[in-house]
């Protein structure tokens, strides 16, 4: 019973370990104003070239030596990635052939990834664009929860919520994509409706749902108290009616809270530099958060261009990261460590001084919050499970 | 062992708890003596720094116990400053042009410098740096074998590392295995001669680096504090006055221990240059590839020269050191 567990089972993300990441800005603009969205420069001008696209990934598929991994995920984000359909399948079908004609590893050994705020999801081309990439595609719709949480949040630039547009086309990518999850992002308004939310989802048949609070320091006194709250009725609701087994919720881990191993636990959180994000003007850099529309305070870390290629030595800081070096004393010490995030671009963006190595601690509290509704849960839950 | 090293005060032999020493920059045009660039290097002209900071930075400096040494530009100093000078204990930094010659200076040989017909050969000095453009490195046996005979300690100092490719370091690697062959025949002669990228590493047991903004800092002519030299060429923004400002966020990041790729390294002689970190990586604490290859190129040369020297543990008259702690007791008895 419990080995079926999906709570107890998280989802592999595919190629896991072995995947290079690249992801793709293809535009900047987007139908939503998002209130927690990162992107702060929205426009309808910088859209990629697919020149631009199509040397970048001549660079990428020839220059084995700096890409050696396994396996490919070629990411489409934005802005709103569906905004540039045309684009993305002009780019997913050039990937195609070059790695074919190559002789690629990564001709067969691929997935394209999109994310989306799902209002164009039942277009006509984007169907299309699915039915020819079928077996190599994975499709993510950002929706919050419930329409009173969702529209909180998800908004059009005149305000009016966005939900009723996603939520139309939810059974059609579930149809389509049935073990696909969704990201849920967590502010400081939307902790009364994570409860809910959650089972919202859930009850939409979306039965992965990976949750995370904002990294950036928003967070206020009495938030954490709310937040355990909020986790803990979900915790006793999941209980009750025995969720756990078909669903899926990554605020709930086994591996929160547990002490970390500076050696053996030395490894940076954050995949940034591991993975490459491409801008409209085939700049690179080491994640999406590291672009100039994503930074408030800091200047764009730039990795290289499609022209001149990826300069290595800006590359190793990021290799080189590890938790032990950017954590303070307090997290060293931290004897609840296990499970608590952090975000190499949030990190650099709030840091004293131009550095990727000085950890952000904004969400400690909520950290150990989240420590506190785990402990509440699994023992709960495990004495469920043994007694059955 | 190795005395009048900077930046490195503390290089093989010397301690941690050695004074703590400042490179104070007289003058704006000062030439470089390491791997930055000076951009108004080189030009002959002067700016020197106001007579009213020297004095205030002089007693700064004896307030604090800090040991100075003085990077000179191509200008001679009024008596003034030299009166101010003279307060203090200190070491000069000198480009080899300069007009006057100062004992017990250190001397800096530029890429304008080497290049001049008869400009080395007459050199005489405790301690030479040798600063080295990258189109130089294929005939730098060539310009170094000559002067091992005028100084006890050679530091070679390469410019423009941000440009080598992987040929330039092979042909660096070559130079300095030539150079060790030169070593050891003044070995065999009994000619003492360090050269920091060769025999630096044959002391070292423990990482010895430039470690500027830890074991020293540098003050500029506007009399404000820099991690070193070339931070402060770069317009970077200082790390702190002579009046108690202090504006260095993250510095712990200088510390090897915060360097995941220094901390596992063992080339313990690396200059691990922060300045170029930070200009080539972004990062202070993460090195370019070029500084870790040069770095174990002459990792790989200093083992070369160490197989052709004769390097005998010496013969001695005791079988327990404590006999020598008694003696030396008995002598000051």
């Amino acid at each position: 019973m419990a080995t079926d567990c999906k709570q107890l089972n998280p989802p592999v993300p595919w190629g896991e370990g072995k995947t290079k990441t690249i992801t793709f800005v293809v535009t900047q603009d987007c139908q939503l104003r998002c209130k927690y969205c990162y992107v702060v420069g929205k426009n309808d001008t910088c859209s990629m070239d697919f020149q631009i696209a199509k040397k970048t990934i001549d660079y990428l598929l020839e220059h084995r030596e700096l890409l050696d991994n396994e396996s490919v995920v070629l990411e489409f984000i934005g802005g709103e990635p569906l905004l540039e359909i045309d684009l993305v399948d002009k780019i997913c079908d050039y990937f195609k052939f070059v790695s074919f004609k190559l002789d690629h590893p990564w001709f067969g050994n691929y997935r394209f990834s999109l994310t989306t705020n799902g209002i164009l999801y039942d277009n006509k081309k984007v169907q299309q664009f699915i039915r020819k990439n079928k077996a190599h595609i994975s499709i993510g719709i950002t929706i919050d929860g419930t329409k009173k949480k969702h529209d909180m949040q998800r908004v059009y630039p005149d305000g009016r919520g966005s939900y009723d547009d996603v939520v139309r086309n939810i059974p059609l990518w579930q149809k389509q994509f049935p073990d696909a999850g969704t990201k849920v992002t967590i502010s400081r308004e939307d902790i009364p409706y994570i409860k809910e939310s959650v089972l919202h989802l859930w009850g939409l048949g979306i039965k992965e749902v990976n949750a995370n609070v904002v990294f950036e320091d928003v967070w206020q006194k009495g938030d954490d108290a709310l937040f355990e709250g909020q986790l803990k009725q979900l915790a006793d609701y999941m209980l009750e009616n025995k969720l756990y087994n078909n669903h899926f919720c990554s605020f709930f881990s086994e591996l929160v809270g547990k002490p970390l191993d500076p050696i053996q636990d030395n490894q940076n959180w954050c995949g940034a530099g591991k993975m490459l994000a491409i801008d409209y003007a085939g700049t690179f850099y080491p994640c999406l958060r590291f672009t100039p529309s994503c930074l408030r305070r800091k200047k764009a870390i730039v990795l290289g261009n499609c022209h001149e290629g990826i300069n290595v030595n800006k590359l190793r800081p990021f290799l080189a990261l590890n938790r032990t070096v950017q954590s303070p004393e307090k997290c060293l010490k931290c004897e609840v460590a296990g499970g608590c995030a952090w975000c190499q671009g949030e990190n650099y963006d709030a840091a004293d001084s131009d550095t990727i190595y000085q950890r952000s601690t904004s969400i400690c509290l909520m950290h150990k919050a989240r420590v506190r509704a785990n402990n509440y849960f699994w023992p709960r839950f495990h004495s469920q499970i043994d007694n059955k | 062992m190795i005395m009048h090293n900077p930046p490195n005060p503390t290089a093989a032999g010397a301690s941690q708890t050695d004074k703590k020493h400042v490179l104070v920059i007289l003058d704006e045009y000062a030439s470089s003596f390491c791997h930055y660039v000076n951009p108004k290097g080189g030009s002959g002209q002067s700016q020197l720094i106001s007579h009213s900071t020297l004095k205030k930075v002089i007693e700064f400096l004896k307030f604090k116990y800090y040991t100075p040494q003085f990077l000179f530009g191509n200008a001679c100093l009024p008596d003034s400053y030299e009166l101010e000078l003279s307060q203090i204990e200190h070491v000069r930094i000198v480009p080899v042009s300069h007009p006057k010659a100062y004992p017990n200076s250190i001397i800096v040989i530029n890429p304008d410098e080497y290049r001049v017909p008869g400009v080395l050969g007459n050199i005489s000095a405790e301690v030479l740096i040798l600063r080295i453009l990258k189109q130089d490195v294929a005939r730098l046996a060539e310009i170094v074998t000559p002067i091992l005979d005028k100084c006890k300690r050679l530091n070679i100092s390469l410019v423009e590392i941000e440009d080598y490719n992987d040929e330039d370091i092979r042909q660096y690697r070559k130079q300095l295995d030539l150079i060790s062959k030169s070593l050891a025949n003044c070995y065999k002669e009994k000619q003492a001669v360090e050269v920091n990228c060769l025999t630096d590493r044959l002391m070292l047991r423990q990482m010895n680096n430039c470690n500027a903004g830890i074991t020293h800092f540098a003050i500029a002519p506007d009399g404000r504090f820099y991690t070193c030299p070339a931070f402060y060429y770069c317009g970077d923004s200082s790390i702190g006055d002579i009046e108690g400002e202090d504006n260095f966020p993250n510095s712990h990041l200088l510390d090897i221990k915060y360097s995941p790729i220094c901390s596992v390294c063992d080339a313990f002689h690396c200059k691990r240059c922060v300045f170029l970190n930070k200009k080539l990586t972004l990062e202070v604490n993460t090195p370019s590839w070029q500084q870790c290859k040069i770095a174990h190129a002459e990792r790989d040369s200093s083992r070369f020269l160490l197989s052709m020297i004769d390097w005998p543990i010496p013969e001695i008259t005791y079988d327990d050191p404590f006999i020598l702690v008694k003696e030396k007791d008995k002598s000051k008895g």
